[in-house]
């Protein structure tokens, strides 16, 4: 008995191995990382046509370069990690002139529109939230509806977690206009947050 | 509306991207406490980071849409080059 139990063990971590090379191959990245990847993109840059443009870009990229990915990390933390630096370098290369939206006076009622009622939902645990496809729905849409500068600077603020310092450098924009520009965005994705999921109680 | 609570808003947002002044952190403490409508902007801008990331790190998994599948195949192509 021990014995057999010594060969299952044996078949269970080859096959476990077998695995492993199989998720590493290049032949199946596509189908194990393309959608992942693709989400990732779509969520910041709102064009699908580019957004695939950039995942195609990140596995070339990735095929040329895969010597360098030594386990460590999980293959898709490395594939995510090249796409953040695709996204970033189109950034640099097309640049989006900063308009008047992205740096015009407050206007406080804009911004303070609905929030003296905090509705509850704010609270809601951020995990349930992005377990709701309408949710998403919604949050793709407000981020579409940001001007393009304002959406830059935030997700690589919010979603990437960039600082001032690098944002503004991939940007070319001063520190104090980065600033407004990410007051602008912040505040035009809180009120339309505000009035189409949480202010909404249907 | 007071003209302070635009100053608010903006320094509520600029403290989640660099280092206030102790002149704008009092300025900051002070009216969010007397002020409800800015004590709630506040919590919505915490809210609103959270949600955020929360987005981009379960985004690969849950944000609707896929590659499409054309572009999977353009792409297989590529790869064989």
């Amino acid at each position: 008995m021990g014995s057999v139990a010594g060969v299952n063990v044996a078949v269970a971590a080859h096959m476990a191995l077998e695995h492993e090379k199989q998720a590493i191959d290049p032949k199946n990245w596509v189908d194990e990382h393309g959608d992942a990847l693709f989400r990732f993109a779509i969520l910041r840059v709102r064009n699908e046509e580019l957004a695939a443009d950039l995942v195609q870009d990140t596995f070339l990229s990735a095929l040329k370069a895969r010597d360098g990915f030594r386990g460590g990390s999980t293959l898709r933390t490395w594939l995510t990690g090249i796409l953040k630096h695709k996204i970033i370098d189109h950034y640099r290369k097309n640049k989006v002139e900063i308009v008047e939206t992205d740096l015009a006076g407050d206007t406080p009622m804009a911004i303070l529109q609905h929030a003296p009622a905090l509705s509850p939902r704010w609270d809601e645990a951020p995990s349930s939230l992005v377990e709701s496809r309408e949710f998403w729905t919604v949050l793709s849409g407000c981020l579409s509806k940001l001007p393009e500068a304002q959406r830059r600077a935030f997700t690589l603020r919010e979603f990437d977690g960039l600082d001032s310092d690098e944002i503004r450098k991939v940007l070319e924009v001063t520190p104090t206009n980065l600033w407004v520009i990410l007051h602008r965005a912040r505040a035009g994705l809180r009120r339309c947050l505000e009035t189409n999921w949480f202010g909404n109680e249907g | 509306m007071k003209s302070s609570c635009t100053e608010t808003a903006r320094l509520l947002s600029e403290s989640r991207d660099r280092r206030l002044s102790l002149r704008e952190r009092i300025h900051l403490r002070f009216h969010v406490t007397m002020c409800r409508m800015c004590h709630v902007y506040a919590r919505q801008l915490s809210a609103l980071s959270r949600i955020c990331n929360a987005a981009s790190e379960h985004a690969p998994d849950c944000c609707p849409g896929k590659l499409p599948e054309d572009r999977k195949a353009r792409i297989r192509e590529a790869m064989k080059d």
